[in-house]
């Protein structure tokens, strides 16, 4: 197992794990797995595009966010 | 190529002249710059402003609503009188009154394809702007339907956008630049079209808020035309509560339908299907 922050909240996860699965994991308990399906998720200050989601590994300690849009003028 | 600023603007921009990275040619640079603002509400007056008094010399504003009474905490361009009357032609007057230098058109549509292609079509300045890329997009529209079609638009005629977005107490800003920066990707990379948002209507937002997401887009536009610095390519977040920006670093995504189609792509290798 590895510990991940997720919005600063430390998160165990298996060593394996890649940012899709982190998101699946945490949209059951936080939020409606819609909503982080229409987001930006960043890692460690960087956006990792949706398609590369599934092939982000994620590592130990990695600081986990997402950005919803916002679209106001 | 260029002449000589006359003695009066060169007095009047004499303050930016001073900066090495503008100088006269910058500040002729700007002068001969072409802006097109999508959405005169909250960013785009005060932005339209900053560009105007900056001495950008040729601006066009797109925006189809009219002034309320609502808009008049944070558009500053607006005041009671102008109400019911349409945003674009009151923004005009305004920028025109005080800076004559620049060429302000007026156009009370709302952006879509069509219509600013009709907008491309009537006038011969902008066309020829777009057709030698030396025209820049700003969006300070305010839903994310015109966000996407901006960007494609964008994308489409290889014109750098600068994005901006405020809502409550955060802000977004973005240069998509696929020249230049083009590891950075589109709008559309970042969100996709079914994003889940908060637009100010729903949300509400303090004018000083929108002030600054504003100045950072007129900053960040003044330090394209003028080619301050690198190409940015980063998303700049501005979060009201606790009154700071952070940078996050964007990336292209190779599955973007927007820029990673065939005719964008410098990279010929066979891709697979877009999600
Ligand atoms: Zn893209």
């Amino acid at each position: 197992m590895i510990t991940v922050y997720f919005n600063s909240q430390p998160l165990s996860v298996p060593a394996d794990t890649n940012l899709r699965d982190i998101l699946a994991l945490v949209a059951t308990t936080q939020q409606s797995h819609e909503a982080f399906a229409n987001v930006a998720a960043v890692v460690n200050e960087c956006i990792v595009p949706k398609s590369q989601w599934p092939h982000y590994q994620c590592q130990a300690s990695d600081n986990i966010e997402l950005f919803a849009a916002v679209a106001g003028g | 190529m260029t002449t000589s600023l006359s003695e009066t603007r060169f007095v009047h921009y004499y303050r930016q002249i001073l900066l090495p990275e503008v100088g006269e040619s910058g500040q002729q640079t700007l002068l001969q710059s072409h802006v097109l603002i999508v959405g005169v509400g909250g960013l785009g007056t005060h932005v339209a402003q900053q560009l105007a008094a900056a001495g950008v010399g040729h601006l066009y504003l797109m925006d189809n609503d009219k002034v309320e009474r609502s808009n008049l905490p944070r558009q500053v361009l607006f005041a009671a009188p102008d109400i019911g009357q349409n945003k674009v032609d009151i923004a005009k007057r305004q920028i025109h009154q005080h800076n004559p230098d620049v060429h302000v058109v007026a156009w009370p549509w709302h952006f879509d394809l069509d219509s600013v292609a009709i907008f491309i079509q009537q006038q011969p300045l902008l066309s020829a702007a777009l057709h030698q890329q030396k025209l820049t997009v700003l969006d300070c529209s305010d839903n994310l339907t015109t966000r996407h079609s901006v960007n494609l638009w964008c994308v489409e005629h290889k014109l750098v956008l600068v994005s901006a977005a405020v809502s409550a107490f955060c802000g977004q800003l973005l240069l998509v630049d696929l020249q230049n920066a083009q590891h950075a990707g589109c709008y559309r990379c970042l969100f996709n079209e079914h994003a889940i948002t908060q637009d100010c209507q729903s949300m509400g937002v303090l004018g000083p808020t929108v002030a600054v997401v504003a100045s950072m887009q007129a900053a960040l536009t003044l330090k394209h035309i003028l080619r301050v610095g690198a190409a940015d390519d980063h998303l700049h977040v501005y979060d009201g509560y606790t009154l700071s920006w952070r940078k996050l670093k964007r990336q292209r995504d190779r599955h973007c339908p927007v820029c990673c189609t065939p005719s964008n792509s410098p990279i010929s290798h066979q891709r697979e299907a877009s999600l």
